[in-house]
Formats: C-alpha cells, sequence, structure tokens
C-alpha cells in the first residue's frame, strides 16, 4: 500500500475532525485546511472574534553562532542590528542580481540567536551565503510547532490562558513565557493586518497548547481558519506572497518574470547604509536607474466578481494584470493587487479590467473600470496598537 | 614601503598580467605588478633546469600574440617577433615508424598515402573544413564578449556584429558549426578516417591541456578554440625561418619597464582589501598595504574571489558560481637538459618541429581513463618539443633543452610526478636509443607542482578547463564575462576570463580596456 503523501501537522489530530469540509490543500508537503465550513463565518471571525490558523508547515530556520548576525546581515536587505534581541522584523532577501528570492520574518532572541520563517526551502541558499561563517542554520520546521492567533480577541485569549506578557507585547515583540510547564515562544506577528500573535511550541506539545487554549477560550471559542479566508485578509491588507505577487527568483527561468523588492513597494526595507548584502550592487544600481518597470498596486472594482486573473487595459494597450483578487467583505468592494507598468501605476489612474466569468457554463467577460489605489486597503488601528 | 598609493595594482606578472599593465600605464596611470615568484612572466617565462640551460616554463608552443596587443603595446620594438603558426608534427608509433603532419595539407596527403588512400584524399578536405570552422570562431575569441543586454546600443550592436560573423558564412556552414562543436573529436575523426596514427594525433590536439579525453563531448570545440588561437591571420608561416625566436615574455617585460610599470616580485597579495563595495587596494604577505582604486587580477577567478576578497563583498549565488568552475588541471610537464640532440626523426620542415605520442583515439582515451580517477598513467600521451632548436640561446653550443607535456597527469597528493618523469624518459628512449644517457638534469610536475609554482589553482594551464559550458559569455561565470568582477575597481585579466587560456594577451588587453573605459567614464559600465 503506498503511504499517504501529505504529511499530517501535529494539530492535525485536533483539526481533522474540525474540518466539516474534508477539504485540504498541499502546503510545503503538509495537508493544511483549505476552509474548515464557510469561508465567509471564517474571515468574519478574523476580522471580529479570534481564530486559528496552523502555520506549522511554514519553513523555520534556527540560526546560531558566533557570525549569526553577519550571516544574516549578509542575507536580508534589511539590517539586522535595528532588531533588538526580543523584537522581530519583516524581511525579504534577494539574490545577486538584486531579484527577490522571497520574503519572510526574522525573529532575534539574543544577539547570537534567530529564527527565519518563510513558505519556501531556502537552506542551500543560506548555507551558500553562511559561507566561511561561524554560524548552525538548522531547518527546524519539524520540531516546532505554530498556530498563528488572529483577531481583535485574540490579546484577550493569550491573557486568560494566562500568557501575561501579551499585554503589552509590541508589535513585532517577541517573548519567550510559558504556559503552566510548557515553553512557548509568542510573537505579535501575523498576515491578516488585524491584532493578532503567532504561538510557537515543540512539536510534541501542539496538542496540549491547543488544549489550554481551548480551555482559556471556554464558550467564547476560537475559530479555526483555511486558507481562503486567510487569503481574504491578507489581501486586504495588502500583503505579498510569493508565487502569488513574485516568484522565487532561483528557480523563475525567464528573467522578466523575476521581481525587484522596488517594484514590489519594499524600497523602505532595504538599507543601504549596512555593508553588502546580497543583491546591493545590483539593488543600488536599481535605484540609480530610471526606477521600476512595473509596481505593485491595489485596485478598486465596481461590481461584486472578483477580477482574477485579469489583464489590464490603458486603452488598448495591456499595462498589467491581477495577482490576486477578491470581494472584501469589509470594504464592501471587490479588490485587486495587480502588477501595473510604472505609467499607470499613480493612485487614481483608471484602467479596464478584463474580468472573466462563468454564467451558467458559458465563459463570459466584463471590462470594469479599476482604480488604482495603495495596495494597503485597509489599515486598522488595532493591528499595532 | 609600508604604504605606497598608486593607480592601480595587478596581481601577477603572468604575460596578462603585463599585458595589461603595460597598457594601462601607456594610458598614463601609475601601475604596480606584484609578482609572487621571484620572476615575473608566469607560465609563460623561461626558468634555467641547469646551468646554462633554459627552458619555457609551460608554454612550449606559442600562439599569435592579440594583434591589438602587438599594436597598442608597440611590442614589435621591443623585439616580440610574429607568432609562428604551424609546427610539423611527427606522431612516434609503436612499430617505431613514424607519420608527418605537415603544415602543408597535400604533403601530409602524400604521406598518409602509405596508409590509406581513403585517408590521404579526406585530409586535405578536413583541413580546410577545421580552418574554416575555426575561423568561423575566431571573431568570437578575438573580441570582447557582449553582454545579453538588448536594451543598451552599444551592446545590442556588439551582439548583432557577432551573430552576423557567423551568419554571413552562410547557411550551411552556420548549422555545420553548430553541429560539430558539440561532437566528440573521436567520433570526428572516426567518420572521415581509418588511420589510427592520423586519428590519435589529431585527437591529442584537442584534449590536450583539458579535462577532456577524445571522447568526452565537444572536444571538436576544443580542438577549434586551439587551432583558432594557432592559425590567426598575421602569423608567419612556418618556412619563414631565419629568425631566432624570442619568448614573449622578454619583450613584455621591456615594454612594461619602458611604459614606467613597477614590477615587484618576490610579493605575494594576501587579500583584496574592499570597503563599501569598492576595491581600496591589496595587503601583501609581508604585512605592506597599496593603495589603489583599481585591482586586476592575473590570478585564476576562483582563487581571487574566494581567497583574495572576503566572501563578505560578494553575493552568495556569484560565489557558488565560482566555485564550480572546473579547474582540475590533467596535464604533466617534464623538462629535460640534454648533453645532445636526441636521434629523433626529423623531417625537413623548415619550421618548428614537435613529437607527439599518440598513436591511436584508444591510446589517449585509455590514458585520459585513469586521469579520470585520480591515478597515474601508465602510458601517458606526449607532445615532445626541443625549444633549442628555435631558439640556440637556450642551451650552450651542442647541446639541448627539452619540454614535455604530459596528457595526462592527476591532480591527486599520491602522485609522484618523478615518477611521471621517469616513466616519459623510458618511452622517449624507445624512440630515440641512448636518449637517457644524455640527460643532464630532468624536472617533472604534476598538476599540483604546477599549482605551487604558478598559482595556478588546479594546476590547470587555463585557470578553468576549456569546454563549452566555460566559454564566451559564461566564463568565468555568467554574466561576468567582462572582466570586471562585481566590486567596484575590482577586474580580472588571467586566463579563467574570456577568450581562455594560451600565450595570446587577448585577456589583458581586453581586461586593460574595461578598466580605461570605466576610468574615462567616471563610473564602471554594469
Amino acid at each position: 500500500m503506498i503511504e499517504p503523501i501529505l504529511q499530517k501537522t501535529p494539530f492535525h489530530e485536533i483539526l481533522g475532525p474540525l474540518n466539516r469540509t474534508e477539504e485540504w490543500e498541499r502546503w510545503q508537503g503538509y495537508a493544511t485546511a483549505t476552509r474548515f465550513y464557510n469561508e465567509g463565518q471564517e474571515y468574519a471571525a478574523i476580522r471580529n472574534s479570534v481564530t486559528a490558523y496552523d502555520i506549522t508547515p511554514m519553513l523555520k530556520y534556527r540560526i546560531e553562532g558566533p557570525d549569526a548576525a553577519r550571516f544574516i546581515n549578509r542575507l536580508i536587505t534589511r539590517d539586522i542590528e535595528r532588531c533588538r534581541p526580543g523584537r522581530c522584523f519583516y524581511t525579504p532577501w534577494c539574490n545577486g542580481a538584486g531579484h527577490i528570492i522571497e520574503d519572510g520574518t526574522v525573529f532575534r532572541f539574543s544577539d547570537n540567536e534567530f529564527q527565519i520563517n518563510c513558505a519556501e526551502h531556502n537552506l542551500t541558499w543560506f548555507l551558500a551565503t553562511a559561507d566561511g561563517l561561524d554560524v548552525r542554520i538548522d531547518d527546524v520546521t519539524e520540531q516546532i510547532a505554530a498556530l498563528s492567533l488572529q483577531g481583535p480577541l485574540s490579546r484577550d485569549l493569550l491573557l486568560r490562558a494566562g500568557i501575561t506578557e501579551a499585554a503589552d507585547l509590541r508589535y513585532f515583540g517577541l517573548v519567550q513565557s510559558r504556559l503552566q510547564d510548557m515553553p512557548v515562544t509568542v510573537t505579535r506577528t501575523g498576515f491578516t493586518g488585524d491584532l493578532g500573535y503567532e504561538v510557537w511550541v515543540r512539536s510534541e506539545d501542539a496538542v496540549a497548547l491547543w488544549e489550554r487554549l481551548e480551555a482559556a477560550a471556554d464558550s467564547r471559542g476560537i475559530t479555526p481558519i483555511g486558507s481562503i479566508a486567510l487569503n481574504i485578509a491578507r489581501i486586504e491588507a495588502g500583503h505579498i506572497q510569493v508565487h502569488s505577487e513574485y516568484p522565487d527568483a532561483r528557480t523563475t527561468v525567464d528573467l522578466s518574470e523575476k521581481r525587484s523588492p522596488f517594484e514590489l513597494g519594499l524600497s523602505w526595507a532595504i538599507d543601504f547604509r549596512k555593508d553588502h548584502f546580497n543583491g546591493r550592487r545590483a539593488l543600488l544600481a536599481q535605484k540609480e536607474g530610471p526606477g521600476p518597470q512595473l509596481r505593485l498596486v491595489g485596485l478598486e472594482l465596481p461590481g461584486r466578481r472578483p477580477a482574477v486573473d485579469s489583464v489590464l487595459y490603458s486603452g488598448k494597450r495591456a499595462v498589467g494584470e491581477t495577482t490576486a483578487a477578491i470581494w472584501s467583505p469589509l470594504l464592501k468592494k471587490s479588490i485587486a493587487l495587480a502588477l501595473v507598468e510604472a505609467p499607470w501605476a499613480a493612485n487614481g489612474t483608471k484602467l479596464q479590467a478584463e474580468v472573466h466569468f462563468r454564467r451558467e457554463l458559458r465563459l463570459q467577460r466584463s471590462d470594469e473600470v479599476a482604480r488604482v489605489v495603495p495596495h494597503r486597503f485597509i489599515d486598522l488601528p488595532r493591528r499595532q496598537a | 614601503m609600508n604604504n605606497t598609493k598608486t593607480d592601480a595594482v595587478l596581481i601577477g606578472g603572468g604575460h596578462n598580467g603585463l599585458v595589461a599593465a603595460t597598457r594601462m600605464a601607456r594610458s598614463g596611470m601609475r601601475v604596480v605588478v606584484l609578482e609572487a615568484n621571484e620572476q615575473a612572466g608566469g607560465a609563460a617565462r623561461g626558468y634555467e633546469i641547469h646551468p646554462g640551460f633554459h627552458l619555457p616554463a609551460l608554454a612550449h608552443m606559442l600562439p599569435a600574440f592579440d594583434r591589438r596587443a602587438v599594436r597598442e603595446l608597440k611590442l614589435g620594438r621591443y623585439g616580440l617577433k610574429p607568432g609562428i603558426n604551424e609546427a610539423t608534427t611527427v606522431s612516434l608509433l609503436p612499430d617505431g615508424g613514424n607519420l608527418t603532419l605537415h603544415p602543408d595539407a597535400d604533403k601530409t596527403a602524400a604521406d598518409l598515402r602509405a596508409h590509406s588512400a581513403g585517408d590521404a584524399e579526406a585530409w586535405p578536405a578536413f583541413q580546410r573544413q577545421l580552418r574554416a570552422q575555426a575561423d568561423a570562431l575566431r571573431p568570437l575569441l578575438a573580441s570582447e564578449v557582449p553582454r545579453l543586454d538588448f536594451s543598451d546600443r552599444r551592446n545590442l550592436f556588439a551582439l548583432g556584429r557577432l551573430g552576423w560573423s557567423i551568419r554571413r558564412r552562410g547557411r550551411q556552414q552556420m548549422r555545420d558549426l553548430l553541429q560539430v562543436v558539440t561532437m566528440s573529436v573521436a567520433d570526428l575523426l572516426e567518420d572521415r578516417f581509418e588511420t589510427d596514427a592520423i586519428m590519435g594525433a589529431v585527437a591529442l590536439d584537442a584534449v590536450l591541456g583539458t579535462d577532456h579525453g577524445p571522447r568526452s563531448p565537444h572536444t571538436v570545440f576544443t580542438l577549434l578554440h586551439r587551432l583558432a588561437g594557432q592559425l590567426a591571420p598575421g602569423t608567419r608561416p612556418a618556412s619563414a625561418t631565419g629568425d631566432t625566436r624570442r619568448q614573449p615574455v622578454e619583450a613584455l617585460l621591456e615594454a612594461a619597464r619602458a611604459a614606467g610599470v613597477e614590477i615587484r616580485t618576490g610579493a605575494a597579495v594576501k587579500s583584496i582589501r574592499v570597503e563599501a563595495g569598492a576595491t581600496r587596494g591589496v595587503e601583501l604577505a609581508d604585512g605592506s598595504t597599496i593603495d589603489s582604486p583599481v585591482v586586476v587580477s592575473n590570478a585564476d577567478p576562483v582563487t581571487t574571489c574566494t581567497e583574495l576578497v572576503d566572501a563578505d563583498h560578494l553575493d552568495a549565488d556569484f560565489r557558488r558560481e565560482v566555485r564550480a568552475i572546473r579547474t582540475k588541471g590533467t596535464t604533466g610537464k617534464v623538462g629535460f637538459a640534454l648533453d645532445r640532440l636526441p636521434d629523433l626523426p626529423q623531417p625537413a620542415s623548415g619550421g618548428p618541429l614537435r613529437w607527439v605520442i599518440a598513436p591511436s583515439i584508444g591510446y589517449v582515451e585509455r590514458a585520459f581513463d585513469h586521469v579520470k580517477y585520480g591515478e597515474a598513467v601508465p602510458e601517458p600521451a606526449l607532445e615532445i618539443t626541443i625549444p633549442s632548436l628555435d631558439d640556440p640561446d637556450c642551451a650552450p653550443s651542442g647541446q639541448h633543452v627539452m619540454s614535455v607535456n604530459v596528457a595526462y597527469a592527476p591532480y591527486s597528493e599520491s602522485f609522484d610526478a618523478d615518477e611521471m618523469g621517469k616513466t616519459v624518459t623510458a618511452m622517449i628512449e624507445r624512440h630515440a636509443p641512448g636518449f637517457a644517457e644524455t640527460i643532464l638534469a630532468r624536472e617533472a610536475w604534476g598538476p599540483r607542482e604546477i599549482e605551487a609554482r604558478f598559482g595556478m589553482r588546479g594546476g590547470h594551464w587555463h585557470h578553468g578547463d576549456i569546454a563549452l559550458d566555460q566559454f564566451f559569455m559564461v566564463r568565468p561565470v555568467p554574466g561576468f564575462a567582462q572582466y570586471r568582477a562585481p566590486i567596484e575597481g575590482l577586474y580580472l585579466c588571467g586566463a579563467g576570463t574570456h577568450p581562455g587560456g594560451g600565450v595570446t594577451g587577448t585577456n589583458g588587453i581586453n581586461a586593460a580596456r574595461a578598466v580605461l573605459r570605466d576610468r574615462r567614464n567616471g563610473r564602471r559600465a554594469a
């Protein structure tokens, strides 16, 4: 008999029975829930109560050693010296040509201990970057289980569970605490643009973590969410994602498909004040050059149909395409993230979007006027408060 | 001299380093050449094997020197003679006989008739074809490599010109070239000939100095690469004799001094100093430093980019590509000082002679099998020259020096180079009885000795194997074929850059041009 192909995360014995739809999808070799019951309700819970999303399949790398900070500064485009112990930050990293490989979060536990979290395998790239340095890089994905608790009641849940540090944990803060006898790391991070935390435990503690959180939530409950609801929230928040807004530069054959951080609106995350890092030279040339040809923008469209895979026109000229599109329950609008040629990327620019949909089985097209807006569609004060 | 300042530092005083240094100095730059050895000249210089006996260190067959280098450095004024384009090759056969390959194809064909009428008929056409294909390849070797950048007009023009130089030869020839460059030389030869001796001799030319056997793919390319250098226009036919040859290194040293280049020998460089992405100079092994905004490295790309430059200053993917350059040397070298001329067959040639022991494709391939697995080769293929025949100054009157390239010798710690010297002596003794008794001195180097002596990584003549995947736009690594390392002010000028090895000076002149162009523009081109 052939073994099941996809691995189950340590939360599976809890989440499996909760998944009423039995809809699962692949994420780095793991089965991850697409939806548990109804994505609308799951999304509503993100914005109104507290939700749990199993982020165990995310790649987690432990970085330790005397040269750990030096390694990280060779790798990322931001300056790790601006991230104190007990803090995390978001950063992209690039190849030598200044094309983005991935973006992720870096946790700084101490001067010489870090964790990098991302969606794709990066070990060989990290090892190549660490060439000659006294640093240990371990893939600890299987040793660490993690839950993303997102929603306005997430802080309340952690406090009820007894993680008192959550009370004054600042945005992108990190704390190593205990849940009774269980060591937990809590970071104030997330992918939803809402108040939220990520809780990291040893894999063998995953089930106990869930049980304790559930007990703390009591009748208020925790809503497990799947990828569809999360995607709605992340598009509203304007978070980019590998394989959606940009490809991994290492595996992209067509040069024109590779994206630079400048195109993705990440110029703020490139720190030229620090010494050399992967791609610095190329990025400096990009910065001094005529500017990116494409830009990541937000689009607002009339109607309820999401402009999935839409080509964007200015007159007869195709000037861009959407990378992700949803109907936003919060804004009550059809919105999309899109890559658009620079001259058409200014806020307020009106483009024609070819929106395809099916009426019964027949493929239909409607041309909608899409208005360019900032790609961070929402800015909830509670996210950072 | 604890801390000096200059406009440019050259690491390595090999021929390309001297060419680049002289070219820059002639444009008004103050240039310091740092040579780790006690003598500049690298693998192209001579060395004294025995009192009064001088021998070319490695390069005993000299292709034509780059015409731009000759012109811009006025090398003719310093005694550089035009290269001699072709030697007469005598293939020594196991039965004691021999087969002579003359520069003139018809003459060779006449000799071949004794072996095979078919081969005699095929040889001139084969030679014409090889020459045509080498001609088609030559524009790639003679020029600087354009970048794959279609937005820059000048670059686009260079790409177009290059494409046209091949395309204008006609559809058929272009098709032939594209087909043959990927073939193994064994397949090419066996398709046309039946005489082992002729095939073995050509096969050796295709693989000598590379990490390939005659049955390895794209060894037709390595053959054409060699021919394109040797048969360059401007070389004089072999029959025009009368001059003694002068080692190009001597002319280069003289030209360099005349241009005001400072040459420091015994000056090993420890590291290249980089600050904020820009070259600041070098630190020497003795602890002293030289400040310079430009550093041109004649060392191989792997040594330059992984040992001399700290990894902090380079992108991880660039370093990984550099590390992946194949630099395994496979060629040994044996030098002899001889009391008298060995009794080797000497056909009347009117030009330089060389002898080869490569009696068949299988012989060369079997020799390669050993080196492939890091073993010493019991019966290697040899290329033998007697430099004192062309340049009597090499040895006292009536006495001689002999230089032998050995295909193959492994790059391995357990390899005993002296044992190889004995093997080679015995092999030559078989064809020239009495040879062993005339030896006054013998020196044998395997790739490790060559590496130590000349600082060439892996002991590879070409600082990186010659192969289609290490040629042109991808030499030394993709995206960096324009002599510029990805650090402001750092340049490469050695054989590891386009167009590869061979004492032509092309790499050096191209690198100097890149430096001068950047200097003129006030900043470097991308």
